[in-house]
């Protein structure tokens, strides 16, 4: 082919722009098409994430309350044969590892929802979602952690382990000074112990042993009291007896009027004192035998409100968290 | 691009006529499938409200509505763990880590629903009027059930401050028949009242009232008993005494009655908040629902 020097130089000017305008058409068919390919993607990681990694979410949590049961009643039932803390610790270590990798496959689950999702930043409502969603999930499976680790310290208390069981000191004490003898020395390993649950994961063991530990302080004051009055009572005894001697005296002697009245004043003084004295003991005796009395139902109520109530709590929280991540997902899907 | 090559073409005499016509047929293929793009995105992107739209406001909607769920549960656990906290003298550090936990995740919880309700105003699906319109009152109803329940946060932290405080030793753990009642009753009635002062900040109508009320039958008895430690003698103290001990007889009478106002009034606010929100919220519904039939109907018409 021959080409006239002239017309030859717009033949590759024609040829660039013809190449030019293919290119960007080809350019712009590709963005199109990739962005339509991440639209795609996003939308199947955003269905996976709601029907696959969602559904093995709540499935994981599922399977926490009953391996949590299973380790409670076997870590009691070792306990009771009876055994020590460690030899009943040792007899329930399958319920114990089940438990432990139900809440390792449950941490999991929640890792792949948090990091699964590919989604972009225009996914505000997911992001938001599933951080929800993870903090209260994260706060269920700590709170259920730290109900099984503290068991056994919980479930100790008021066994030798503890010795709180020495609180309720009984007939124990010959009189009441004794009485408060003996609850004070029940006291310094029982609060140890207490103190130490106050440090656990789980809230209603917390908050148990802060009231736990003010009511031991209540008893021990009240023991105080009432061992107080006691003392204070055989001094009274002791002083009516030395009135009376005194009565007795100036009678013999045939003593002045002013003598008696003085006699009479100090008689009053000192009614006043047993009177005071005895409202004391009243309060404290009555105070402490309805502590030692309330402590049972106090121990009891940790499982069945407390406890309970805080399973309730996020029974009630997460599934609504749960829904709410399904229905942001809808939204960002719907089309 | 294409109109240009076009006219340069057209501008060149003799041209070989074959390649002309290429370059023609290649600038029309171009323009032609430039055009089939450009429709192809202009429709995956309408510009007007469409019915994704209104479903995506609609699926907005009920996470509001679902999320207003968790606010009871929310708050029963931080007004446990903080009465806890406070009537087991847990300790400054402990309140505060209540406070910063616990209700601090209510204020978050309020914060994201404020969000979202602020996100659905921006839906593009509000340029119906009448979805707009429906959506503003659910928008007033929802907002005030939120702000309910950031101020019954506010509320719960002032009662149990102070109700829940220092002013629950005054009938619980003093010794009405001791000796020095008069005198321990008046220096715990003090702390009492001082608190009840703080508490009164940020609190709303009804809380305060509860609190003045708790705060008068306090005064009262306390003046009473500050009667028995002005005393000049014996007998009159016996006597003032006698008098503030039956006092003491009618104050369970009177905070009872506080607290039976206090309990109607918040119950009744409260209810009729959660009252327009449901029907707020039905209303929107209907109207998203009819929304989406009118789409659904416009789609089937152009099949």
């Amino acid at each position: 082919m021959t080409i006239e020097p002239v017309r030859s130089k717009r033949r590759p000017v024609l040829i660039a722009l013809a190449i030019a305008v293919v290119l960007a058409v080809v350019a712009s068919a590709v963005v199109i098409a990739l962005t339509n390919f991440a639209g795609q993607q996003r939308k199947e990681s955003l269905a996976l994430l709601k029907e696959d990694r969602l559904t093995s979410l709540v499935e994981a949590r599922g399977k926490i309350q009953p391996a949590v049961n299973a380790y409670l009643a076997a870590y009691k039932k070792a306990r009771n044969v009876p055994a020590s803390r460690e030899d009943a610790e040792k007899n329930s270590a399958k319920e114990r590892d089940e438990f432990q990798q139900a809440v390792d496959s449950a941490r999991t689950a929640l890792n792949d929802v948090q990091t699964g999702n590919g989604a972009g930043g225009e996914a505000e409502t997911i992001a938001v979602a599933i951080t929800q969603l993870g903090d209260s999930y994260q706060a269920y499976l700590d709170s259920m952690e730290g109900l099984v680790e503290s068991y056994p310290q919980f479930e100790g208390l008021f066994r030798e382990d503890a010795g709180c069981s020495g609180l309720f000191v009984g007939s124990k004490a010959a009189n009441l000074r004794e009485r408060q003898t003996l609850l004070a020395q029940a006291a310094v390993p029982c609060r140890e112990a207490v103190n130490q649950l106050k440090k656990s994961k789980n809230i209603s063991y917390v908050e148990f042993a802060r009231t736990l530990d003010n009511e031991i302080a209540q008893l021990e004051s009240h023991a105080e009291t009432t061992a107080k009055s006691e003392e204070n009572y055989n001094e009274f005894v002791r002083l009516k007896d030395e009135y009376v001697k005194k009565i007795d005296d100036a009678t013999a002697r045939n003593a002045p009027e002013a003598e008696y009245l003085k006699i009479a004043d100090e008689l009053k003084a000192l009614n006043t004192r047993i009177r005071n004295n005895r409202s004391e003991f009243d309060f404290a005796a009555k105070r402490y035998v309805s502590g030692v009395k309330d402590m049972p139902t106090l121990v009891e109520d940790v499982f069945s409100k407390n406890v309970a109530a805080q399973i309730k709590h996020h029974d009630t929280v997460i599934p609504v968290r749960v829904q709410v991540l399904k229905d942001a997902i809808d939204a960002e899907l719907a089309e | 691009m294409g109109d240009m090559n076009l006219e340069e073409t057209i501008s060149e005499p003799g041209r070989s006529g074959s390649r002309r016509t290429v370059i023609i047929v290649v600038a029309v293929v171009v323009a032609l499938v430039a055009a089939g793009l450009g429709t192809w995105f202009a429709l995956s992107r309408p510009a007007g409200p469409g019915r994704a739209d209104v479903v995506r406001l609609d699926k907005q909607r009920v996470i509001v509505d679902n999320s207003m769920n968790l606010y009871d549960p929310l708050v029963q656990q931080f007004s446990g763990r903080y009465s806890n906290a406070i009537s087991e003298k847990a300790g400054q550090a402990e309140e505060d880590k209540v406070l910063s936990q616990d209700r601090e995740r209510i204020v978050r919880e309020s914060q994201v629903n404020r969000d979202r309700l602020q996100q659905m105003a921006e839906s593009p699906a509000l340029q119906d009027q009448e979805v707009a319109e429906s959506f503003n009152r659910f928008k007033d109803q929802y907002g005030a059930v939120i702000a309910y329940n950031d101020q019954l946060v506010v509320n719960t932290s002032n009662i149990y401050r102070s109700v829940g405080g220092p002013c629950a030793a005054l009938h619980s753990s003093l010794n009405v028949a001791s000796e020095t009642y008069a005198q321990d009753y008046v220096k715990s009635a003090d702390e009492c009242l001082a608190a009840l002062g703080t508490a009164k900040e940020g609190a709303d109508a009804e809380t305060t009232t509860l609190l003045t009320d708790v705060e008068s039958v306090i005064r009262g008895q306390r003046d009473k008993q500050q009667e028995v430690l002005n005393s000049k003698d014996n007998f009159e103290r016996l006597s003032k005494s006698t008098l503030a001990g039956i006092a003491l007889l009618d104050i369970n009478d009177a905070f009872a009655k506080a607290q039976t106002t206090y309990e109607t009034a918040t119950k009744d606010k409260y209810s009729k908040i959660i009252e327009s929100a449901n029907s707020s919220n039905s209303e929107f519904e209907g109207v998203l629902k009819k929304s989406l039939e009118q789409f659904d109907a416009a789609s089937g018409e152009g099949k």
